[in-house]
């Protein structure tokens, strides 16, 4: 090896770089020669200098400082990227956290009763716009008017502009669970006791703080159970609003009386016969993959959790759709 | 030693988990990288305060990319990516507002440019060695500020992120033997500017 052969190679040789016999080459060069060697020697002492260099520490409050920028962004983007923009239902829901289930088609959903086999009693409260009740045992069409019911074998189809809102009992003259309503251009049977389908439009069920009275699934078994707050279905989408745990508190009553501890916050859990996504809107967005037979869990604040569903939970009747990755889509309204 | 496809499983159950806005997985994801990227940053753009922001804002840019994130592409390398293309953004702005450009040498003392042994012999050690710590570290940034983009690239991701030269090559687009052009020109350059140290100085100093 001569001196320009060896001269091409110092730096490399310097820093490590070079393989065995070209090092050894090298290495044997500069043995005899001097020029070379002080060349070497300053590369070396170069490589030296930078590695001697300290190195900027890890850093505790350079970490939280990221990892608080990348939760604030992650929130943002989701809400940018699976939620529409549209104004939460009255003042009342101030922060309230918006869970979005998109599901594999399936046209049903029914309402259960955690250890109760009773119908559900359904009146209507409150009428506005043109809705039409279909009474199956009638086989007849009638306008619908505060105080008419909606049972087993009805179906209601309301009009663009049109609202109905029922108020849901345990019986005729029984505990009160929470109201339905029934917006806009939307067809909506009632199967039997439990069960609803809805052909198209969407409704909305509101718990009002009852505690785990009513469970929300489609025929795909897509649903999800609310402690408090609630729960709109679309034909292809089952949405959660879960208020605040603050503002929540608040609805109870300042005396802290009822179900809801001090420290206690929403939850909210969702199940699934078919694939989707379910998405929390908050300070802190998450965006969960739901699995067929998986419970997951939603603490408003904490992480989602995930598990296995236990077979007394799992939704009575309904079908299951045919595996399929479903993808989230808005509400079409 | 986890082989390949055990890293790319791993990987994809972080990104996953950052997906969900888990915050542990956040923190997971800054962790594994951190030392080699600030190090990098800062001595790549040669400004402590700045390398902090665009160390912050790489991962910012990683959480708004993860949807387009290919899972059979390496997460480290994007991740370096970014930051790479963040500083280099910065480094144009920052020569538009400048009015001293970058590459023309500075005076030391006496208005001469202090070759490094005088520089070591005219500094009395300190008894911990931080007087020469402190000497070379203005020398190290000093020298890495004149080298040209391309070469100050290849030369710190190489010594102080430690990555391959395969992997620099990726993320700078370069073929492997360009990038190893690069860190030895930048080297050389490096080796002039600091003068013709004696290597007893250095080694003797740590």
């Amino acid at each position: 090896m001569n001196c320009r052969e060896a001269r091409e190679l110092l730096p490399g040789w310097a820093l490590g770089d070079l393989d065995v016999e070209p090092a050894r080459s090298v290495r044997e060069h500069l043995e005899g020669c001097a020029a070379c060697r002080q060349e070497a020697l300053e590369y070396g002492a170069a490589v030296e200098l930078l590695k001697g260099t300290v190195p900027l520490p890890g850093s505790v409050h350079r970490r939280e400082a990221t990892v608080e920028a990348m939760a604030r962004v992650h929130g943002e983007e989701v809400e940018r990227r699976f939620l529409p923009r549209r104004p939460v239902h009255g003042g009342r829901w101030v922060a309230a956290a918006l869970l979005g289930l998109a599901v594999g088609v399936g046209a049903g959903i029914w309402i259960r009763q955690r250890g109760s086999d009773r119908p559900a009693f359904l009146r209507a409260v409150e009428v506005s716009g043109r809705a039409d009740l279909f009474r199956g045992e009638m086989g007849k069409w009638f306008p619908v008017s505060a105080g008419g019911r909606m049972d087993p074998g009805d179906r209601l189809v309301t009009q663009a502009g049109a609202s109905v809102c029922f108020e849901i009992r345990q019986g005729e003259r029984e505990e009160g669970l929470g109201s339905l309503r029934v917006e806009g251009n939307t067809s909506l049977a009632r199967i039997d006791g439990r069960r609803f389908a809805l052909d198209r439009g969407r409704i909305s069920l509101d718990l009002a703080g009852r505690g785990p009275g009513l469970i929300v699934s489609d025929t795909a078994n897509n649903g999800a159970e609310l402690v408090a707050g609630r729960i709109e279905v679309g034909l292809r989408e089952v949405r959660a609003v879960v208020a605040d745990w603050r503002e929540f508190k608040g609805a109870v009553g300042a005396g802290g009386s009822g179900e809801v501890r001090q420290d206690a916050a929403p939850r909210l859990k969702v199940r699934t016969g078919s694939s989707g996504k379910a998405i929390l809107r908050g300070a802190r967005g998450q965006v969960m993959d739901l699995e067929p037979d998986r419970e997951a869990g939603f603490d408003l604040r904490g992480n989602p959790e995930v598990r296995e569903a236990g077979p007394s939970e799992r939704p009575v009747g309904g079908g299951r759709d045919p595996e399929g990755k479903a993808t989230v889509e808005r509400s079409d309204e | 030693m986890v082989g390949q496809e055990d890293r790319m499983s791993l990987e994809e159950t972080l990104l996953r988990r950052c997906a969900r806005g888990e915050e542990n997985a956040f923190r997971e994801l800054v962790e594994r990288l951190e030392k080699p990227l600030i190090n990098f940053l800062y001595r790549f753009v040669g400004e402590r305060h700045a390398a902090e922001d665009l160390f912050q804002e790489t991962f910012v840019r990683v959480i708004r990319g993860l949807p387009g994130f290919r899972p059979e592409a390496s997460l480290d390398t994007w991740i370096y990516t970014i930051a790479r293309n963040l500083a280099l953004d910065h480094l144009k702005a920052r020569r538009r507002h400048r009015e001293v450009p970058l590459d023309r040498p500075m005076a030391g003392e006496g208005g001469r440019v202090l070759r490094f042994q005088e520089a070591i012999r005219s500094e009395r050690p300190g008894p911990d060695g931080t007087a020469e710590e402190a000497e070379a570290e203005r020398l190290v940034s000093r020298a890495l500020a004149r080298l040209r983009p391309a070469k100050r690239e290849a030369l710190t991701l190489r010594v102080f992120a430690g990555l391959s030269y395969a992997e620099i090559a990726r993320l700078a687009g370069a073929p492997v033997g360009t990038i190893k052009f690069r860190v030895h020109e930048a080297l050389k350059d490096l080796a002039r500017e600091l003068g013709r140290a004696g290597s007893e100085g250095i080694a003797r100093g740590g």
